[in-house]
């Protein structure tokens, strides 16, 4: 403050600066007694207002004081270097640190002293334009740099570098000499074109520092790296890249300015990683077929610093993933093309290992993710079991047996915990199915007869696996699904409210009668063969339908006999058996109570079943040992004559004899396949339409193009399909080509 | 045999630039309605008020062709004849109108002048192509039977059959339980004989899917014939 005062005044009343001086210099002394780092600045002031010679207006004052300022300063520095110059190493840096911190100190005291010359008389200067009259500070640092850091620096910086190599080689270091070595350069930094913005510019770091220490490490990791390479396998080396790339992090932060991190971990990525890419990669396979998690983890946020670094390990993993899919499918593919449950599972286990590398090792990193789908859409739709099968679509149908199996009532139903997740499960599996028009085909079916014959193990889980698919694929989807679901609910009520009516009528039922009511449309079945239904079932079944058309006017009722089902209860055999059998079998039976014996052609005028059909029911008779006959089981004609079998017998008292016939089994599964390509057609056709009824003029590839995008949640339409369907609606009048444009279609409205 | 046509027609087409459509001309006398009804008298059908098979037969004859000769197929267009093996009276005499011709002998000459015209001029083959098709079509049908169509694709083509045809209705033979040829088939197929190239035949293009099935029993039966001889060599050394 006293300092303060005495510039102040001097620089006010100049004509009587001469005493004034005198009692500066003693109060300077004074406080230079008191603290030995103050010593630069008194020996700036004390010669400085010794030499002092008082001019002439005021005005011209503070250009003196700064002239001679600035002529102390150069004189003080030139001096100083001449100590410095020949120092080296750590020597130079002890040196140059020292002396930076003590001159930056008085700098600042001395800046805070002629605040009223910075104020005044250098604003002045500045605004007039005068470029090189700075603020004391300034001056200080301008001179600094001039004098003594453009003539020691590149001696300096040569030691700092020394002494981060050694560090970088483990040596321990005093970092408190690069630091101020650092922070002086950063301090040096002026904005030369307004020097007195405090703004931080950073050309001296850069220039004198910064672009030798880059490539100094360039250079130190080039070599390092190779040579680590040499002796040491890949996975040594992550682990060494991974702990260098926070050692430097952690020096930027100990002592380099921070502007130098990206920098500098560019430098080192690229160097440490990018340069031995072709390493990484080869290495990613053998990780992989080693399954080695940890490694593979930090292989991955080494090289996904890389840009486009990833692209090779997603090709390789896809690869992989699929490898490992299809081997795993056709190391057991003869017993999972008949075991739905191993074949789901099978694709799940190879689907969990990876799902779980991308997710941890890999972060579930968008790339690996959709190799990992990429991967197991190929696998799944296409592998052993579908080349064996010979059926594109196996894996379809066997996804949808699986999730049969899980919901049908057995005695190896899961809890109920257990059976969501398996159901989740499948999901997944579902997921990757292109097909998915097939599953929905197959699924229906058995969920129908799962519904129908009343062999689902639980309505939560059907019903909770209905709402799984319909999130995935949306409400049309599952749509029939959902009704056929609902069809049951509504049955059952309609059962109690027959069996009121009935009440009510006081009609007593020959038959215990229960049914089924099912819209059509809705459910998998085809329609039923005709045949003269046995007098017996003839009464329940005209007062139900008297029942239902009278209560649902306009409604009409199919029956479906090859769904329905009876118990026969026996009189004629030594123990009561009860069978449990298709309608067709008791028409067959009942024809017994009357005569014992039959042609088996006479049956068929009786029962009115077709001759094939009627056959097989009789085959399967005489394999349950009920009916017997003089030919051969395989040879059974329509002159063939069968008998009942009076000496039955079994230790079971309750007997299944309904067992699905194989032309059935066989006409269902071509239906299947017959609707499936049905419907696509359909689903083609009307997508078409769908797009051009927008477009009204579009080209082809992009009409193809976008029917398979809308399709995607369905199937995967191919492509001579799609043209086909092209060529009906050309036919059909719905499309025209454009004429003169052969690859163009437009919409006839 | 070119330039005898072009000169004997220089009279005809009333010194007119030979190469200007005859039918727009015009500068000639139109057609007595009375010759072109007496012309209609000589064919007709005896029950029927239109000229069927054997008057057309007739008319052949006279003028010096064979019913499946590919002038009949012209003059069929040019008369805008909408069935086979029929022209009613309105076709045949408006046809013959436009075609300034009263006579036998000049229907004749037009149909040569149509003919030769026909080897150049692109854009009046396609519609003579196009026309054909609808000329094969029975009624009521949206797509020609495949016998017919095999026909008529040899008929309309005998001027100028493109290298692919023979192929094409060969393949056409073995399909047996094809539902018959649409038209957007049938007028394609014109520009597939432009590319007549089976080797670049790209399957993703807008053809009809039938050239797909085309090309692929084609490549099918190349690749077979060179197995075929790989396997023969080696025999014929022994």
């Amino acid at each position: 403050m006293d300092m303060y005062t005495l510039v102040y005044n001097y620089c006010t009343s100049v004509h009587s600066t001469a005493g004034r001086n005198q009692s500066s210099k003693a109060a300077m002394r004074r406080q230079g007694n008191d603290c030995p780092t103050y010593g630069v600045l008194f020996a700036i002031e004390s010669s400085l207002f010794s030499q002092f010679v008082p001019g002439g207006g005021a005005q011209l004052v503070g250009q003196d004081l700064y002239k001679k300022l600035r002529e102390f300063l150069e004189g003080y520095l030139i001096d100083l270097l001449k100590s410095g110059v020949d120092l080296i190493d750590e020597e130079v840096l002890t040196f140059y640190t020292k002396k930076w911190e003590e001159f930056q100190f008085s700098s600042k005291v001395l800046d805070g002293v002629c605040a009223y010359i910075n104020r005044q008389w250098v604003k002045r200067e500045c605004e007039e334009g005068h470029k090189d009259v700075y603020q004391i500070y300034q001056l200080a640092l301008v001179s600094w740099r001039k004098h003594l850091f453009e003539h020691l620096n590149k001696q300096v910086t040569n030691a700092v570098l020394k002494l981060i190599e050694r560090e970088r080689n483990g040596e321990p270091i005093n970092s408190l000499l690069v630091s101020g070595v650092i922070g002086c350069y950063v301090e040096l930094g002026l904005n030369e074109e307004n020097p007195n913005t405090r703004a931080p510019n950073l050309t001296v770091y850069t220039e004198s520092f910064e672009n030798v220490f880059i490539e100094d490490t360039e250079r130190f990791y080039i070599n390092e790296s190779v040579e680590f390479l040499r002796i040491n396998p890949v996975t040594e080396y992550m682990k060494r890249v991974e702990q260098r790339l926070q050692e430097e992090q952690k020096r930027v932060r100990t002592y380099l300015h921070e502007s130098s991190g990206t920098r500098l971990s560019k430098t080192c990525e690229k160097v440490l990683i990018e340069k031995h890419l072709e390493n990484f990669r080869s290495e990613f396979q053998n990780l992989l077929n080693s399954d080695k998690y940890n490694d593979l983890g930090r292989m991955y946020d080494l090289v996904s610093r890389i840009p486009e670094g990833l692209t090779e390990l997603k090709k390789v993993l896809e690869d992989h993933i699929y490898q490992q899919g299809t081997g795993a499918l056709e190391s057991c593919y003869e017993a999972a093309i008949n075991d739905p449950k191993l074949y789901v599972n099978t694709i799940l286990d190879v689907h969990k290992k990876y799902h779980g590398l991308v997710s941890t090792s890999f972060k579930n990193d968008n790339g690996f993710v959709s190799a990992l789908d990429k991967a197991c859409g190929k696998f799944i739709n296409t592998n052993a079991v579908t080349v064996a099968s010979k059926s594109p679509m196996k894996s379809a149908e066997l996804l949808a047996k699986c999730c049969d199996l899980l919901l049908k009532k057995s005695s190896k139903n899961p809890e109920e915990n257990e059976l969501e997740e398996a159901l989740n499960d499948c999901m997944v599996v579902f997921k990757y199915i292109e097909d998915k028009d097939v599953v929905r085909s197959f699924y229906s079916k058995m969920l129908a007869k799962r519904l129908v014959h009343h062999t689902s193990a639980s309505d939560d889980a059907e019903s909770s696996m209905i709402s799984k698919l319909k999130q995935a694929c949306g409400y049309e989807y599952t749509v029939k699904l959902q009704r056929m679901f609902q069809d049951i609910g509504t049955s059952k009520t309609l059962n109690v409210r027959y069996r009121e009516f009935l009440r009510n009528e006081e009609i007593t039922p020959d038959i215990d009668f229960s049914i089924q009511v099912l819209s059509s449309g809705s459910w998998p079945f085809n329609q039923s063969y005709s045949f003269s239904m046995p007098s017996q079932l003839e009464r329940p079944y005209k007062q139900f339908n008297d029942y239902y058309t009278s209560a649902h006017s306009g409604r009409k009722l199919n029956w479906l006999y090859q769904m329905c089902k009876g118990d026969l209860v026996t009189n004629c055999f030594k123990n009561k058996y009860t069978f449990q059998a298709s309608t067709f079998q008791m028409a067959v039976l009942l024809q017994f109570n009357d005569q014992l014996s039959f042609t088996v052609q006479q049956i068929q005028t009786n029962t009115g079943i077709n001759e094939d059909q009627l056959i097989q029911i009789i085959q399967i008779l005489l394999k349950t040992k009920l009916l017997t006959s003089s030919d051969d089981e395989s040879n059974i004609t329509r002159s063939s004559v069968v008998e009942l079998f009076e000496n039955y017998k079994n230790k079971k008292l309750r007997i299944n004899i309904n067992v699905p016939l194989k032309t059935e089994q066989k006409v269902e599964q071509e239906n299947t396949q017959k609707t499936i390509e049905e419907d696509r057609k359909l689903e083609i056709q009307a997508a078409i339409v769908r797009i051009m009824k927008t477009r009204k003029v579009y080209q082809h590839m992009m009409l193809v193009g976008e029917v398979i995008s809308i399709l995607a949640t369905r199937f995967k339409p191919k492509i001579p399909l799609i043209k086909k369907c092209i060529d009906t609606l050309i036919e059909k009048e719905y499309l025209e080509r454009v004429e003169n444009q052969k690859d163009t279609y437009s919409y006839l409205a | 045999a070119r330039a005898s046509f072009k000169k004997s027609q220089v009279p005809l087409n009333g010194g007119t630039n030979p190469k200007a459509d005859i039918f727009l001309s015009g500068k000639e006398p139109s057609v007595a309605d009375n010759s072109l009804n007496g012309l209609f008298e000589k064919y007709k059908d005896e029950d029927e008020d239109a000229i069927l098979s054997e008057g057309i037969e007739a008319l052949c004859s006279d003028l010096g062709y064979k019913p499946d000769d590919f002038a009949i197929l012209v003059l069929a267009w040019r008369l805008d004849a909408s069935q086979m093996c029929r022209f009613t009276k309105t076709e045949f005499i408006q046809g013959l109108q436009q075609m300034k011709a009263d006579n036998v002998e000049d229907i004749r000459s037009r149909l040569i002048q149509n003919i030769e015209k026909l080897k150049t001029n692109s854009e009046m083959f396609k519609k003579l192509y196009r026309f054909t098709f609808r000329f094969g079509l029975e009624e009521g049908n949206r797509t020609v039977t495949r016998e017919m169509a095999i026909i008529l694709w040899r008929l309309v083509f005998s001027l100028n059959p493109p290298s692919i045809l023979d192929r094409w209705l060969n393949y056409l033979e073995q399909c047996s339980d094809m539902r018959g040829i649409p038209k957007d088939t049938w007028n394609m197929f014109l520009n597939f004989t432009e590319i007549c190239d089976i080797t670049s035949y790209d399957d993703t293009e807008a053809w009809p899917s039938l050239f797909d099935d085309f090309v692929e029993y084609e490549t099918d039966r190349t690749n077979q014939n060179i197995s075929q001889k790989e396997r023969e060599t080696p025999c014929d050394r022994l």
